[in-house]
């Protein structure tokens, strides 16, 4: 055959030189792409296994931390759902490299396989991906919404709107963020995977079909012709088909666990209301009372001991609302009826009632009945001859009890001591929101930083013992270290003042460490406030008074350093054990996650209160500052120490030291108290100090006048409504108690309602 | 094969066949910038895919496999990732001689407008184009692109009536 004039031309013109190649260069650059590869292919599975596997454990210990709900752990499969999709993905379809040298119908057949697998997983990503964590997170929003729905309902039309607006906003923003992940995800389908696609099946297309210049209708391979362009109509009815498929899943969901809960913890009870007479109870069964002999066999006497025994302060609440989990922990787990031995109340006749059933609504009601009313402290009985009438108890429920509904706190506790006698007490709300155990008075509570008055006094004892001097300076207790010159001539008594120009807090990375409290916080604490005092003081020492928890860390450092002790133990040697203070320890009180004996602190959180365990505190290395915690009778026995102290009748120290302590310096501040003056709303002057580590609050007053301390307690972090509330308790108290016992019905009312109003 | 012997083997085929990865590469672009960087990224094919060649077709026919692969792959928008690379591929433009002759002259203007016609080609008739031109047989291009000889007849005859039809069109265009 005749050569062809352009191959002539072409041949010809190919013998010139054109391109030089380095190849020293072309080698290193095969390195580095390699490199690079590895390196992509490895980030890409840190970054789509890895994420997914690191969540599994954060998702567990953040839910163990804070005390979560149930729907909090879905995320962990929903994660490992994830992980393991992507894995079995990989393993199925490996992304292999395609081979060069492959003829090119092989290599474009390999590429159009690998671009429509990559189509199909962007295509299917809400199924893999985004379902999965949205139904998870889902559940647990709805949970959370729920609980705190019924902990504290809405009180009025505009709340509710609110409320359901504020759970509507949070799910609108998730499908947001998941509408926009699926929406970024379409696109790069559309937008570069699609015209690969199709690029790639016009060049088989033209190799393999004698006759085709076009590819339409030939999709050998995966997928389907355009499916990826959609209508903004389809949009929208795939968007609302995913929101319906999301919001069935997790009622789903929801449902089960709620059956799965009510199988294994059912909630039932044959009682349509239980009350007490001492440790008997007395149940209506229909609408009649009878005092309880027997069930099932049982004796009351038995089920009660058992109660007793096993939930401690929790026994009667367990006894009337989780009455199959106690019978069950005895070992008869009841049927769907019962047979109770009961005494109709006022009569000897014992009667036989068979197949009592055991319902849902009624264990409902019992649980209703329990939310309105309020658990009275247990006023130690040596006290409570000195306890006021009815009249003086009631009032303080009753503002407990509205105060902590109108100011939305979880729990609200109070307790007034006149005399240095428990006069009131009570409190209001849930330990743990959502958990329906209520609060009690008696329950222990975090102080933040009333911790201070407490630090204060310790300090005065060991001066008071000759271990210290109110003198002593910053620099002749750490001789050696590198101290600023401004801190060398700081004293005690400037710090327990806040005059001595500490900063108000310390820094971020300082309150970010966690040591554990003992030794560990003990040599953090030494070298937080080494690092401190090495720099300048934000003030100068000695001219004005502003807040600071470093101050009195650095006093707390002072006490170790001069007694070799720490101060936990100083607190408890010199504090604690010598006024008989049984219920007061250091940071959050602990709690059997199940029994939970004491309350947790809360925090907002998305317009939502989640308890935060009773882990979770300020570190333990400004612990002087703001970690102890107490029943509100050591808190008011440890307040009325300060209040009979001046007097000359205080336990732990002499009236002058007390009148030292409560001197205020500079015109703000004594040694961990602040002083109120007479004022139209309070015409008393008194002394107050209050604390909260963000999840709760306290306020302890005393009045000298009235002989009367008062303090109050939240488990809410919530401190601008726990303040309005504790004061308006302060005032309404001094009011009713301490005018005596003369006040009429009318007069507590008023005062209530006074206290309320916030007048 | 060691790094040694791959690379004496890969200077020694370069040297052969450069041209290929040349005519491929200013077939399937259109700026001397992106010729360079398609050039590099077949050698860099090419130098991945030296280890696997098992010696069943020529060193040619394999670099036109190599070449045409990475044509077909080639995205513009890849360029940023190779920015970083340094450049190991130097392309000179066509110098034109002093003495050059009207025939030379006439060849270089058919060659030009050849490459102007093959870029207007579909990328499956443009490969066909350029081993045609190359002047590889049936059962060569056949090898190539993977596909019947009997294929390669019926689709070659379409694209070489397309490449005359653009080449006249040039012509009278011109």
């Amino acid at each position: 055959m005749a050569p062809d004039p352009l191959q002539q031309a072409w041949q010809a013109e190919s013998s010139q030189p054109q391109m030089t190649v380095d190849t020293d260069r072309l080698l290193k650059s095969v390195h580095d792409s390699q490199a690079r590869l590895r390196a992509t292919i490895l980030g890409r599975d840190i970054r789509e296994v890895g994420t997914a596997l690191v969540m599994v454990p954060l998702w567990i210990i953040m839910g163990y931390l804070l005390s979560l709900p149930w729907t909090w752990y879905l995320g962990v499969p929903a994660s490992l759902w994830v992980a393991g999709f992507i894995l079995i993905d990989r393993k199925r379809h490996p992304q292999r490299a395609v081979t060069a040298d492959e003829p090119l119908v092989e290599s474009a057949q390999e590429s159009l396989r690998q671009v429509e697998h990559q189509i199909w997983l962007l295509r299917n990503v809400f199924w893999w991906y985004l379902l999965p964590s949205a139904v998870s997170i889902s559940a647990f929003f709805a949970q959370v919404f729920w609980s705190t729905w019924r902990a504290s309902p809405p009180t009025e039309g505009l709340e509710t709107v609110i409320a359901v607006g504020c759970f509507i906003f949070i799910f609108a923003v998730l499908f947001g963020v998941y509408g926009f992940i699926y929406f970024i995800n379409q696109q790069a389908v559309r937008l570069q995977l699609e015209p690969h696609r199709q690029e790639l099946l016009r060049l088989l297309a033209s190799l393999n079909e004698e006759s085709a210049d076009c590819v339409e209708g030939e999709y050998p391979f995966l997928t389907g012709p355009d499916l990826c362009v959609a209508s903004p109509r389809r949009m929208v009815v795939a968007g609302l088909v995913a929101v319906a498929v999301v919001l069935a899943t997790v009622s789903g969901i929801l449902y089960l666990g709620h059956r799965v809960d009510e199988h294994f913890n059912p909630k039932k009870s044959p009682f349509a209301a239980v009350r007490w007479q001492q440790s008997q109870p007395e149940v209506k069964v229909g609408e009649e009372w009878f005092t309880l002999v027997s069930l099932d066999g049982l004796s009351a006497s038995d089920i009660v001991e058992f109660s007793r025994r096993t939930y401690r302060d929790l026994w009667q609440k367990r006894f009337e609302e989780d009455l199959v989990d106690v019978l069950t922990g005895m070992g008869h787990r009841p049927g769907n009826t019962v047979r109770l031995v009961v005494t109709p109340i006022g009569s000897q006749e014992t009667r036989t009632l068979e197949g009592v059933r055991m319902t849902r609504a009624n264990r409902d009601a019992i649980w209703n009945a329990g939310r309105g009313r309020v658990r009275q402290a247990p006023v130690p009985s040596a006290t409570h001859s000195s306890v006021h009438t009815g009249d003086a108890d009631e009032p303080l429920t009753k503002l407990v009890v509205r105060l902590r509904s109108e100011k939305k706190l979880v729990g609200l506790a109070a307790m007034v001591m006149v005399d240095g006698r428990i006069v009131a007490a009570a409190a209001d709300g849930e330990r743990k929101i959502g958990s329906g155990v209520w609060v009690e008075a008696g329950d222990r509570w975090h102080l933040g930083g009333l911790t201070k008055p407490i630090t204060a006094t310790m300090i005065a004892r060991l001066i008071e013992s000759g271990r210290m001097k109110w003198s002593e300076t910053v620099g002749e207790r750490f001789p050696g270290a590198t101290i600023h010159d401004d801190w060398m001539p700081v004293t005690v008594h400037q710090l327990l003042t806040d005059s001595a120009g500490a900063p108000a807090s310390f820094s971020r990375e300082i309150m970010l460490k966690k040591p554990a409290l003992g030794p560990e916080s003990t040599a953090a604490r030494r070298e937080a406030v080494l690092q401190v005092i090495a720099e300048k003081p934000v003030f100068p020492p000695g001219q004005r008074s502003a807040y600071s928890n470093v101050g009195y860390t650095i006093a707390g450092a002072m006490a170790e350093a001069a007694t070799g002790e720490r101060w936990e133990d100083l607190v408890r040697h010199e504090v604690y054990e010598p006024l008989k203070l049984a219920d007061a320890g250091f940071g959050p009180p602990r709690s059997d996650d199940a029994l939970l004996e004491n309350p947790q602190g809360h925090l907002a959180r998305s317009g939502v209160k989640v308890a935060f365990g009773d882990m979770t505190d300020n570190t333990f290395i400004m612990g002087p500052a703001g970690i102890a915690h107490m029943s509100l009778r050591d808190l008011c026995t440890f307040t009325t120490e300060h209040l009979r102290g001046e007097s000359g009748m205080g336990q732990l120290l002499p009236a002058d030291v007390y009148k030292r302590l409560h001197t205020i310096e500079l015109n703000r501040y004594a040694c961990g108290w602040l002083k109120k003056e007479p004022s139209a709303e309070i015409p008393h002057a008194l002394y107050w100090h209050n604390g909260s580590n963000t999840m709760w609050y306290a306020l302890a007053v005393f009045i000298p006048e009235k002989n009367m301390v008062v303090a109050v307690t939240s488990n809410d972090g919530d401190t601008e409504n726990a303040e309005a509330a504790a004061w308006g308790i302060v005032k309404a108290s001094i009011g009713l108690f301490g005018a005596g016992v003369s006040s009429t019905r009318d007069r507590i009312e008023a005062l209530v309602d006074d206290a309320i109003s916030g007048r | 094969m060691s790094d040694h012997e791959q690379k004496a083997l890969f200077t020694e085929w370069l040297n052969e066949h450069r041209s290929a990865v040349m005519k491929v590469a200013r077939a399937y672009t259109l700026s001397t910038e992106d010729c360079q960087d398609l050039a590099q990224e077949i050698l860099l094919h090419a130098w991945r895919s030296l280890p696997t060649f098992e010696g069943k077709s020529q060193a040619a026919t394999w670099f036109y496999r190599v070449a045409l692969h990475t044509a077909m792959n080639w995205r513009r928008k890849d360029q940023p990732r190779r920015i970083r690379q340094q450049p190991f591929v130097e392309v000179h433009a066509v110098t034109v001689g002093q003495f050059e002759s009207s025939e030379q002259a006439e060849q270089r203007e058919t060659v030009e407008q050849l490459y102007h016609a093959i870029q207007q080609l579909p990328k499956a008739d443009a490969a066909l184009v350029l081993l045609y031109l190359d002047d590889l047989s049936y059962r060569e291009m056949a090898d190539v692109l993977g596909i019947s000889e009997t294929n390669v007849g019926v689709k070659l005859n379409r694209a070489r009536k397309a490449l005359s039809a653009l080449m006249k069109e040039k012509s009278y265009g011109s």
